[in-house]
């Protein structure tokens, strides 16, 4: 229930969160370790830092016209669609893998994106071919991203929302590294035809909603469990949210990417636009990191721990570079 | 799609539903078959129409204490329990095939409460003790009821809660599988429903965009395998989703109890004092006649029995002062 902490509530709370950040020697530590390549390699070896990937995908299956035709159909009809058994489950197993390991290291499961996997699983020919019919040819990535671990019984997923309102040539890709289910916090839509268009393009801009408006949100929104594997792919305007974790369920976790079109210019928010189809190198991994624990720190107060380190992590970056280290190398794949 | 309908589409709905109500020949006939155990019995012989035996399996066995503490803390705290699959499998599938055969001879599948399976589900040992648990000894039913089929393309009742009495209890049988494909209920678990909403969810003229985040954040899909039973409180805010254009039909069954201490309205129907017994026919006919006036506001399917329902209750009270 939202019940209002009085404010030695809030003074416990703040000193709480104080004792649970990282210190200055932490941090230190942990930018030392965060800008070394062979750290990475070394913490997760199953997983790849700036590999020559040689134009590998991790897509084991192939998508047919057919299939292809039949998800763009239900894009546009439902405003997302599923693609299931696309990518080995080996790979996905590795994925998984890393980011129990990077938890166990104390580190936000969102450095998994250190890894060239968390990277290339938007990089294949199906999911390119996809992407490219549905934004364009020359689309990019936008900087934002971010991967969940809900965890069992305290976990929950993003409030109802829509990616980008009135901002269209938006679409977002989200992988599921563990199965998602109705235990664990899948995903709710409510599919774009299933609500009247003046009430989907009212949602999140006005104060109140009649009861009729609050029977017809209820009772079109439709839960969408998945297996370890799928990807689920959004446009824009797509209502969604991921529930709660219960007690008995195993994690939730998952890595979403968001992409653009090459015809709109990108927000504030989602710059610096990133080449759709290279691998990034470790900085602009690393940058990108940054910005996610701090662009999510109001909606995952839990990420308050990492606040410091990610604002300096430009800087760590910066200096590394300065002395002569390389986390630069590999194509720049900055495109703005 | 729930787009509000122009002055002259509802204008044709309306016809059409006129169009589809029962003749008057064909309402007589009808009549003159609802009041014959023999009719019924003949149309479904699979199931029995006041046989009072008592010698059929209608529960699986349970280690009825452990499951039963799970269920009633389960309602405690969330407002809703669902159980294993607990009707016996011949008990689902004699009663499926009922109301199949009932569908097929232009009956609304309400009417497989004439049959004593229908009442028998909601009175076998773990059922008993579960309602003894939490409405106490000496429990009622209400004279509510409803059978739910809910076709390919087709929906569930909107989102609402039942009204009644803090101390009531509706249970709801799975006779097929209900699944996210064919329209499973959802539901927002009372603890996670703000309170001002929960108590009042009936008079809403609207909510805050805050609160309307928090009930779609909360909501939960409830897939239940057949022959699963769920329960819950009378503040649950629940409904059935849409079923996809293919899926296989939803087929369910919901009755409600109260404790004894309950007073019915003047223009509720009279309780089923004993909730053990099974109704007699004539019980069972006025209660599915009502049962059809008053699913008219959720179902528009109704419309199409309105006027049979009138003259059934009518033909009840005459045949059985």
């Amino acid at each position: 229930m939202n019940l209002v902490p009085t404010d030695a509530q809030q003074e416990a709370l703040a000193q709480m969160l104080r004792q649970a950040c990282w210190s200055d020697a932490e941090i230190h530590t942990r930018l030392q370790q965060a800008v070394s390549p062979t750290y990475w390699a070394a913490l997760n070896p199953q997983l790849a830092v700036n590999r020559d990937w040689a134009g590998a995908s991790l897509e084991c299956a192939s998508l047919d016209d057919a299939r292809r035709n039949e998800l763009l159909n239900k894009l546009e009809g439902e405003g997302y669609f599923q693609l299931d058994s696309l990518f080995s489950p080996s790979a996905i197993a590795r994925m998984r893998e890393g980011v129990e390991t990077l938890r166990r290291a104390g580190w936000p499961p969102v450095m998994a994106y250190v890894y060239d996997e968390f990277w290339l699983f938007t990089r294949g020919p199906a999911i390119g071919r996809l992407l490219s019919t549905v934004l364009g040819p020359g689309y990019k990535q936008n900087c934002n991203l971010f991967n969940y671990y809900l965890e069992p019984g305290t976990g929950v997923g993003e409030a109802p929302h829509r990616d980008y309102h009135g901002a269209p040539q938006r679409f977002s890709v989200w992988l599921a590294l563990s199965d998602a289910t109705l235990d664990n916090g899948c995903i709710y839509v409510i599919p774009r035809r299933q609500i009247p268009p003046d009430l989907a393009e009212s949602f999140d801009q006005v104060e109140t909603y009649s009861r009729r408006d609050l029977k017809t949100m209820l009772q079109n929104c439709r839960a969408v469990p998945v297996p370890a594997g799928t990807v689920l792919c959004w446009g824009s305007e797509l209502i969604h949210w991921g529930t709660r974790s219960s007690r008995k369920a195993e994690p939730r976790i998952t890595a979403t990417h968001s992409f653009i079109s090459a015809r709109v210019s990108p927000t504030e928010f989602e710059r610096p636009s990133l080449d759709a189809h290279r691998l990034p190198n470790l900085a602009e991994r690393l940058r990108a990191i940054s910005r996610a624990i701090q662009d999510h720190v109001e909606s995952k107060p839990g990420l308050v721990k990492y606040l410091d380190f990610a604002q300096r992590l430009p800087d760590a970056l910066a200096d590394s570079a300065a002395n002569g280290h390389d986390t630069e190398s590999a194509d720049e794949s900055i495109v703005e | 799609m729930n787009q509000s309908l122009s002055d002259k589409h509802q204008a044709a709905l309306a016809q059409l539903l006129q169009q589809a109500r029962w003749s008057d020949a064909e309402i007589r006939t009808r009549l003159q078959q609802a009041l014959s155990p023999d009719y019924w019995a003949a149309l479904n012989p699979q199931l029995a129409v006041n046989q009072n035996e008592g010698d059929i399996e209608i529960e699986r066995p349970v280690s009825e204490l452990s499951e039963r503490e799970q269920w009633c803390a389960q309602l405690a705290s969330e407002g809703y329990f669902q159980t294993a699959p607990l009707i016996a499998a011949p008990v689902i599938e004699c009663l499926r095939q009922g109301i199949e055969v009932l569908r097929a001879a232009g009956w609304p599948p309400l009417f497989a409460f004439i049959y004593d399976e229908c009442w028998r589900v909601m009175r076998g040992p773990a059922m008993t003790g579960l309602l003894t648990a939490v409405l106490g000894a000496g429990y009622q039913q209400m004279a509510q009821v409803y059978t739910f089929y809910v076709q390919a393309g087709g929906s569930g009742w909107f989102p609402h809660v039942d009204y009644g009495p803090a101390r009531r209890l509706t249970l709801w049988l799975a006779l097929s599988d209900a699944t996210l494909e064919n329209g499973c209920l959802y539901l927002i678990p009372r603890h996670r429903t703000p309170p001002t909403i929960a108590e009042n969810f009936s008079k809403l003229e609207s909510v805050s965009y805050a609160d309307l985040l928090t009930l779609l954040h909360n909501c939960r899909a409830v897939p239940a395998p057949t022959g699963t039973l769920l329960g819950w409180g009378n503040d649950l805010i629940h409904w059935g989703a849409h079923a996809r254009p293919m899926a296989k039909p939803r087929i369910s069954l919901a009755m409600n109890f109260v404790a004894a201490d309950f007073k019915p309205a003047a223009s509720d129907l009279p309780l089923l004092l004993d909730a053990r017994q099974l109704p007699t026919l004539a019980q069972r006919l006025r209660i599915i006649a009502h049962a059809i006036e008053y699913a008219r506001d959720y179902a528009p399917w109704t419309h199409k029995y309105l006027d049979f329902a009138k003259r059934l209750i009518a033909a009840v009270e005459q045949s059985v002062p």
